[in-house]
Order: C-alpha cells, then structure tokens, then sequence
C-alpha cells in the first residue's frame, strides 16, 4: 500500500521498528548511473517500465 | 562532514550486519532480471551495488540515528532508497526517493490500524475516496504532501487551511473554479499545482504563500474525460491575468500557467530574481514583452500562443 508520504521524526522511527521486526533484511543501495537526472528518453522509459512491473 | 565521508561512515557503520553485496553492472539486463525475479523487490530497478544487511535492534537503531525520514537515504548524502525484505521476497516496505513512491505491505485493515498508532504514517486507503476522511486524516497526520483529484469538487472545502505542514499541493479537479482564501494560508507551501478546466482567476493573496518556488496552473485540463470531450475555446477561460502580487512571491524559480485567456503579464515579473522557468504557453499573449530580456536568470521562456506539438509541426527536423 503506497504512502501519500514518507514518515519523519518519530514515525520514521516507528516504521523503522516496525520494519526491521517483520523483515529479514533491509537494502540500500548507489546506482551507476543517475539516469532519472540525466538519461536519455529510452533510458527514462526503461526505469519507469522496471519500476511498474 | 564532507558528503563523501557521511556515505563511507554510514556504510562502514553497518558493516558488522551487511549479509550481501549485488552488483549489477551497466547494460547487464539479463542480471538485473534474474535479481528482481529473486527478490521480487523495488529496491533493485538499475545498474549499481546494492548491499543487504541483517535486520536486528543494532541495526534499525543505527538507521534512526542516520535518518529523520525515509527520503534522507538519497545519493551522495546517503546510500539509496531504504527497503526492507520478507524472509522469502517481498518488499515489507519499499522507498524509491527519487519518484516519491514510499509503500509498506499491509492490508487495508492493518494499514487503518497502523495509522492510528503512529502520528505521522499517512497511507492510501480506499477509504480515502471519501474527500472529507482524506483530510481528516492528512490533517491529523500533518501531511507535507498532497494530491486531490477525482473527487469532482466545484471548490475545495476552506479547511485546507489546517493543512499547516502542506509543501506540496497539486489538484486536478476539472470542475474546480475558485480557490479558497484558506489556500493561501499554508504559508510552509513551496509547490502548488492545480489542473482545471476553466479558473476564475489567481487572487492577490498567492502573495501570501512567501515560501512557493513551484507555481503551474493548467486549464483545459480534465480528469475524466469523456468521449468527444473537448476543453473551451482559451478565449472563453475565465482566467485572464496574472496579478501584479506575483512579483511578491520571492522564492519562485518555476512558474507555469498554460491555456488561458492571458494576454500580457505584469511587470512585476521582473522583480522575480530567482525565476528560472517562465511558461505561459498557449495563452493570448501577442510578443514577448521587452522586461523578459532583462531577466538574465531565466533559462527557459515560453509565452507562445501555440502548444509544443504544434510548434514541433511547424518547424520539423531537418532529414
């Protein structure tokens, strides 16, 4: 269920607790490439349609 | 702290925990593939390395010393986009910062119950198709982000004024007319977007909003459209001029207003130092007015009569 957005203070802090309790494992990550920034129509499209599915 | 040195201290901090670390190299399609199929995740949606830590109490302590929202985890500040998996696959919460989509794994039920245990988690419930419940609930929850549409409002209710935490507003209500007074005392708004099929004008109190960077009004709009729909001719859209207050509005760097029956703008623009995106497109305006050539901040203008398709067609690429 989406966010309309994200929770700060104190009720990032409840999430944070609530998710490290129902989950095995977090991920953070650094892409190579900026593309939301900088990326070419196709690259843009890619991202989105990777996003979707 | 340099940037650098917070990303490697963070890093380096939840060393002890990290399980795992992916790398999936540019252009390798294939593998991004095979590691979304794996853990069906939104974490993974580009070429980069991704590192999995193990989820415990040390853990989640340090994610809350390192963060005061979910949107703090963006690059080069902080390693990106914060998601957690279930034991198996599955985000149990998922945040991809640069579209500002942020979700979590629970019913309809359980997010209801969530959301009356923590003040500030402010979730998309059917329940919200309800306009009066939706700002029941973003005003109970301080919301800093909205989004309205689809509820078929002549005017919006003058309690948006309790929306105190509001930054960001966008409404696309194609039966909106007028906008409220209240509106123009969220006074912590930095972008407010409103899609229309007609307005009746911009009130002097945008004024007030001292804080806007991000103004776009766009009449023809509609948000259900329905077969043979076709907007008012923009000689017959109420929406007329820009007010000379506009020039009040300081922190503006983006302002939109598209299809309307504006024929001039006011002076007054140019007290707009940080103005960089000017579009007052498909609007009645005859000339660029001489004071744009003045504004050296600007980097992109566009006060032509026609739409961008219809400019494409009339000076189409060189073969």
């Amino acid at each position: 269920m989406r966010m309309y957005t994200d929770p700060r203070g104190g009720a990032y802090e409840q999430v944070i607790d609530l998710a490290i309790s129902n989950s095995e494992c977090f991920v953070l990550g650094r892409r190579f490439q900026p593309i939301w920034r900088y990326g070419t129509g196709t690259q843009v499209f890619w991202r989105r349609w990777s996003l979707i599915c | 702290m340099a940037l650098r040195d917070r990303y490697t201290g963070v890093l380096e901090a939840l060393e002890p925990y990290l399980l795992k670390t992916i790398i999936i190299q540019n252009n390798n399609m294939d593998e991004l593939m095979r590691i979304r199929k794996i853990y069906n995740s939104h974490a993974f949606y580009s070429a980069g390395t991704y590192y999995l830590f193990r989820c415990c109490e040390e853990s989640g302590k340090l994610l809350k010393q390192m963060a005061s929202r979910l949107s703090d985890w963006i690059y080069p500040k902080l390693p990106e986009d914060l998601c957690f998996l279930k034991k198996g696959g599955g985000d149990y919460l998922y945040s991809v910062v640069h579209e500002h989509m942020y979700g979590m794994d629970v019913t309809e039920e359980e997010a209801g119950e969530l959301m009356e245990r923590v003040k500030g988690l402010f979730l998309e419930l059917k329940a919200h198709r309800d306009l009066d419940r939706l700002l029941d609930d973003a005003i109970k929850h301080q919301t800093d982000w909205l989004y309205i549409s689809g509820h078929r409002l002549t005017e919006l209710p003058e309690r948006i004024r309790e929306l105190t935490e509001l930054r960001e507003l966008e409404i696309f209500e194609q039966d909106l007319y007028r906008l409220p007074e209240g509106l123009f005392e969220l006074s912590k708004l930095e972008c407010l977007k409103i899609l229309s099929a007609d307005l009746e004008g911009i009130p002097a109190s945008i004024a007030r909003l001292k804080n806007l960077k991000v103004l776009s009004i766009q009449c023809a709009s509609s948000d259900r459209p329905a077969p043979g729909y076709q907007a008012k001719p923009r000689e017959e859209i109420s929406l007329n001029r820009i007010p000379p207050e506009i020039g009040e509005l300081e922190q503006l760097e983006q302002l939109t207003i598209q299809y309307t029956s504006i024929r001039e703008l006011p002076p007054e623009l140019e007290q707009l130092k940080n103005l960089q995106f000017l579009d007052i497109g498909m609007c009645l305006i005859e000339r660029k007015p001489e004071f744009l050539g003045g504004m050296k901040q600007l980097k992109y203008v566009n006060v032509s009569r026609k739409s961008l398709f219809e400019m494409a067609l009339d000076n189409p690429p060189e073969a």
